[in-house]
């Protein structure tokens, strides 16, 4: 240490110094020698510096109060020092000093600069002193006098300055940092380690615009400076400078510089080249945006979790994919994306999560979200790896995709793999169900071909019954026609009895060829459309009385019964049949149903019914039943299982042959002890169609005779019983054996309104006669009759079927005369005309016709009518499109009831004849009689009868052009 | 089935009608409707539905008389029916037959006083 200082010099230069000071000349003394000095204490005492005077035997002469501070001495003031010894104040002296003291008692001035000084409490502080001799008056030494003072803080000051001064060039030599200082033009005046190339001298005295390349870099640079120059303020920037070609980028920090007044005067500043770290941030900054495009691209959201907090960064990407708005809404990433997690997939994902965070094992989780912002479903699916080993990482980082389209593809391709199966096991049992089917038709084959065989016996039997039945019919024709004439002329009773015997047999003999021609489908039906439930309540006393009084019997007809399509008499016969049977099967009584009700063509019908709608009309008793032997051969014509005498064998027959001409089937079904149920299935009928009336109304004998008729038949019994017939209703009738005398007796006649012929005969047939016969005579009315109804079907021509009744006869002649009673309607209009003169003028206008045609007004004669004066005629223009009326003539009695006279006039809609004009009408459009009548009583006048006919007139036959008509009056007697 | 039907010509049909239960009416062969005073039909039954080819709809009304009974439609006779009808003390029975082109060939109608006012038309069709 160089603190401690001998310096000779200085000790003999100063010691007058400091003698002079303290004002000692030679003769003071200040201790002992001196005596009477006392004014030194004081003045000692009181000087600003720690100072001590001391005497040869180094004790205190003076010392001052800052000596006492200085040294930290426990005394009251210095005068309590003076006369004590330096070394009992300060025991612990090291012995240097003592040396020290010793060597300036002897003449030498010694001082230190910077001397330890180690106090009581083992602190180190560091002192600065001065010691020197001083002498008395005669120049010998008095003793000594010490001034010093403790530099301790200073000495540190200049510790501290020295490390930093240390620290700051061990600094330099590290990084490239440039430091430098630059006055207020802002020229370098100092500068450690320029950097670029530079040295310092090529630096100092120059500004950066001619340091640097680029006077834009140099313009940046110095605006900063000027920026703290102004502000005063020091600045942190990031710089860059282009350099030989090369980008360099620095860390800038500049700082005033300020004189001992605090003006500025400069600016002090350090620069570090960040180039690389630059280069590296750009490099991880392009790195992180590639991964953010690239996945961004692949749609993929990429999360990154602090586990401390569980905060979350989210790409954009995420957001996108869970349809979050990137701005924050209050919660945790964490808690928005498990808010959109599906409910049943949120366990799995987090107990995926918890596994990688607790055992390391990379999360990998699969589950549904719920997009927040249009709630659509979509499969997500997440990768993700922790930062470290668990329990040490501090983030979770990973990415999500979704895989909807991947789950549909697979459950796409799962449903193609269960509809494959599915359609192999439908297929499977498609195939086991048509080898099911397979049989059963194999087996529906056998019954068919059963069903044929039975159905070409049956088929035989029938041919060789019709053939059987169709002779009988020409023997019965003879039989009934002769006990018919014989019965017309037979007056003794006795006689007429055994006539009406022989014709009941023969009637019976009749029915039962029909029942054969029926079974044997060869006789003619009329099918007609029948209302079932009206036909079951028709014939409900007729069944009744059939089934017997031990039998109950009740019908049960469904609601809305279709109409079906039959021969009603048959159908009627039928149902009697299978009640006659029905209650055979019950001697001793029980119950009989005869039901009707719908099969539509939806339901299961028997095999070999064409599809379509049916009526089932049922016959079911509680009888003895069928063994299936006896049921197999219940429809054989002349099978039965009555005792001899009690059946015909044929009425299950005739029902089975009904159903089948008539387009449905006989269905039976009997169990042996519970009874039989007989079903005639019929075909729905199209619509309801007109029923003709069955009942077959006797013509009226007023139409017939006035004629010539040529019968033909070959059969000689036969023949003359037609003719009979004929005669007797008035006809002149010419008899012909076959075509070829037919012919002549014609000729011979000259004259016929009309030919009956057989149609099978020996030589030319009937057919060919009456080609013959309208070849001589175009337009001559024919009627052919036959046995053989099914096997001539003569196209357009009236056909009569043997045997027939004279009423039968009757009316196919009138018919075929032209003179009505052709069609039902016409009967029936005869059957209710009850006035006796309406009943006239009818007859009348039905003998005026001629041909078929309508009678001419000249051919009907109004005058000749008892009830002349009750009729009128009415001219018809227009027809029949718009008929317009006009009264030619008007009876007497009308045109007094009215009180005027109609003639010449048109029809007043206002008077009683007038309002009529509609009936007008119809009779013109219809060109048919119209009649009309009304029974009033209004309070208590007498009842009124209004009756009208209308019959329509015509000049040619077919256009009406007139009508004749005849309107009653007639008070009718008030009843008591 | 069902007790004895009135029969269209019986002299008290009104009165068997009012008698029959309602299904019953349903089952009659002829067409059965009911105007009260005001000429309004109160009762339509399925006969006349189907019969008359208007189905739900009844085919008569106040002026069933220009429809079906031309005869009878003059002003004057038509009044004074019309107010004996609304008097409950009318009997009219009209008819046709003949009309060949039609199904209807022959058309009864009887129209009766019904109990408590108003009356009955009963309409038969035979259809041949």
């Amino acid at each position: 240490m160089h603190l401690l200082r001998q310096d000779q010099d200085r000790a003999a230069g100063h010691k007058p110094g400091m003698a002079g000071l303290f004002g000692w000349g030679r003769g003071n003394r200040p201790h002992g020698d001196t005596g009477g000095e006392t004014w030194l204490l004081p003045l000692v005492a009181q000087t600003p510096a720690a100072m001590a005077v001391f005497d040869t035997d180094m004790r205190y002469v003076a010392a001052s109060f800052r000596y006492l501070s200085d040294f930290r001495l426990a005394v009251e003031s210095p005068s309590s020092l003076v006369g004590r010894s330096h070394y009992e104040v300060f025991p612990e002296i090291p012995d240097r000093w003592r040396d020290l003291h010793r060597r300036v008692l002897a003449g030498e001035t010694l001082s230190a600069d910077q001397d330890p000084f180690l106090r009581a409490d083992g602190q180190t502080d560091w002192l600065q002193w001065e010691m020197a001799p001083w002498r008395r008056p005669d120049g010998s030494i008095g003793g000594a006098i010490l001034v010093s003072s403790f530099v301790t803080a200073r000495r540190q000051a200049e510790e501290a300055l020295r490390v930093g001064e240390q620290r700051y060039r061990a600094a330099l030599k590290g990084p490239p940092i440039v430091v430098f200082e630059q006055d207020l033009d802002l020229r370098y005046s100092w500068i450690e380690n320029p950097g670029l190339g530079h040295q310092p001298e090529e630096v100092i005295g120059r500004t950066e615009f001619e340091v640097f390349e680029y006077a834009e870099d140099a313009a940046a640079l110095q605006a900063i400076k000027r920026e703290v120059i102004r502000t005063g303020a020091g600045l942190r920037r990031e710089v860059r400078l282009r350099h030989k070609g090369l980008e360099r980028f620095f860390a800038l920090s500049v700082e005033p510089r300020r004189d001992a007044a605090g003006a500025t005067t400069g600016v002090i500043c350090a620069a570090v080249d960040i180039t690389e770290r630059h280069r590296i941030e750009a490099a991880l900054r392009e790195s992180e945006s590639r991964l953010l495009v690239a996945a961004e691209a692949a749609g993929m959201g990429i999360f990154d979790i602090d586990l401390a907090t569980g905060e979350a960064n989210w790409s954009a990407e995420q957001f996108a994919l869970l349809g979050i708005p990137p701005s924050p809404d209050g919660r945790s990433h964490t808690d928005r994306w498990r808010g959109c997690v599906h409910p049943d997939d949120i366990a799995a994902a987090d107990e995926a999560r918890r596994r990688c965070i607790v055992e390391g094992i990379p999360y990998h989780a699969v589950y549904r979200i719920r997009r927040a912002s249009d709630g659509v479903e979509r499969w997500m699916e997440s990768y993700g790896r922790l930062d470290g080993a668990p329990g040490q990482a501090t983030r979770l980082l990973g990415v999500m995709f979704d895989i909807t389209g991947r789950k549909r593809a697979e459950a796409i391709l799962r449903d193609a793999n269960t509809e494959l199966e599915h359609r192999v096991g439908e297929r499977t049992r498609a195939l086991t169900e048509a080898g099911r089917e397979l049989k059963a038709e194999m087996r529906r084959r056998e019954e068919a071909q059963a069903s044929l065989l039975q159905a070409q016996k049956l088929e035989a039997l029938g041919q060789l019954t019709g053939g059987v039945a169709h002779d009988f019919n020409n023997v019965l024709a003879a039989i009934l026609g002769s006990f018919e004439l014989l019965s017309a002329r037979i007056t003794d009773e006795r006689l007429r009895r055994f006539v009406t015997i022989g014709e009941r047999a023969a009637r019976r003999a009749e029915a039962l060829v029909r029942r054969l021609l029926a079974f044997a489908r060869r006789e003619q039906l009329t099918p007609v459309t029948i209302e079932p439930a009206s036909l079951l309540r028709e014939n409900a006393s007729l069944i009744r009385h059939a089934a017997g009084s031990r039998v109950d019997y009740s019908l049960d007809v469904a609601p809305e019964t279709w109409p079906v399509l039959a021969d009603v008499h048959q159908l009627e016969v039928a149902l009697l049949n299978l009640t006659v049977n029905a209650r055979d099967a019950m001697p001793d009584g029980g119950q009989l149903t005869i039901s009707a009700r719908n099969v539509a063509a939806d339901q299961p019908l028997p095999t070999d019914l064409a599809p379509g709608d049916y009526v089932v009309l049922a016959v079911q008793d509680s009888g003895t039943g069928m063994p299936a032997e006896v049921l197999a051969r219940a429809t054989e014509p002349f099978f039965t299982t009555k005792e001899p005498g009690r059946g015909t064998g044929l009425g299950l027959a005739m029902v089975h042959g009904l159903a089948l001409q008539s387009g449905g089937a006989l269905r039976i079904h009997s169990t042996q002890g519970e009874g039989t149920r007989a079903e005639i299935w019929l075909p729905r009928a199209a619509a309801r169609m007109t029923e003709p009336d069955g009942a077959e109304p006797a013509t009226d004998p007023g139409l017939h005779g006035d004629a010539t008729l040529l019968v033909v038949d070959d059969d000689d019994q036969v023949r003359p019983v037609t003719a009979g017939f004929l005669r007797d209703l008035g006809y002149t009738v010419i008899e012909a054996a076959n075509a070829e005398a037919a012919e002549v007796l014609a000729h011979a006649a000259g004259s016929v309104d009309l030919a009956i012929t057989d149609v099978v005969m020996p030589g030319a047939d009937g057919p060919a006669l009456a080609a013959r016969l309208r070849a001589e005579w175009p337009g001559l009315p024919i009627l052919f009759v036959t046995g053989h109804a099914d096997r001539y079907r003569l196209e357009g021509e009236k056909v009569l079927a043997k045997p027939f009744t004279s009423v039968e006869l009757g009316r196919h002649v009138l018919e075929r005369l032209g003179r009505g009673g052709g069609t039902a309607a016409e009967t029936l209009l005869a059957a209710r005309l009850r006035t006796p003169a309406l009943r006239e003028a009818y007859q009348a206008w039905r003998r005026a016709r001629r041909g078929g045609g309508l009678p001419t007004p000249a051919a009907f004669d109004l005058s000749a009518l008892s009830e002349a004066g009750s009729s009128f005629l009415v001219a018809v223009s227009n027809a029949p499109d718009e008929p317009a009326f006009r009264y030619l003539r008007v009876g007497q009695a009308l045109t007094d009831r009215l009180g005027r006279a109609l003639a010449g006039t048109a029809p007043d809609p206002d008077d009683t004849l007038g309002s009529l004009e509609d009936g007008y009408r119809r009779c013109v459009r219809t060109g048919a009689p119209t009649y009309e009548y009304a029974r009033y009583r209004m309070a208590s006048e007498p009842p009124v009868l209004f009756e009208r006919l209308l019959l329509p007139l015509s000049d040619d036959g077919a256009t009406v052009t007139h009508l004749a008509g005849v309107a009653l009056f007639a008070n009718i007697p008030v009843e008591v | 089935m069902t007790g004895t039907l009135p029969d269209f010509d019986q002299d008290d049909l009104a009165a068997a009608i009012e008698r029959l239960p309602p299904e019953a009416l349903n089952t009659l062969p002829f067409g059965a409707i009911r105007l009260n005073a005001g000429g309004e039909v109160v009762v339509f039954n399925d006969a006349e539905k189907r019969l008359s080819g208007f189905g739900d709809r009844p085919a008569l009304g106040r002026h069933f008389f220009t429809q079906i009974a031309p005869c009878m439609n003059q002003p004057g006779f038509r009044g004074r029916i019309d107010r004996a009808l609304a008097a409950g003390d009318a009997e009219i029975e009209f008819g046709w037959i003949g009309d060949f082109s039609s199904p209807e060939r022959e058309l009864r109608v009887r129209v009766t006083p019904a109990t408590g006012g108003g009356c009955w038309i009963l309409i038969r069709r035979e259809t041949a």
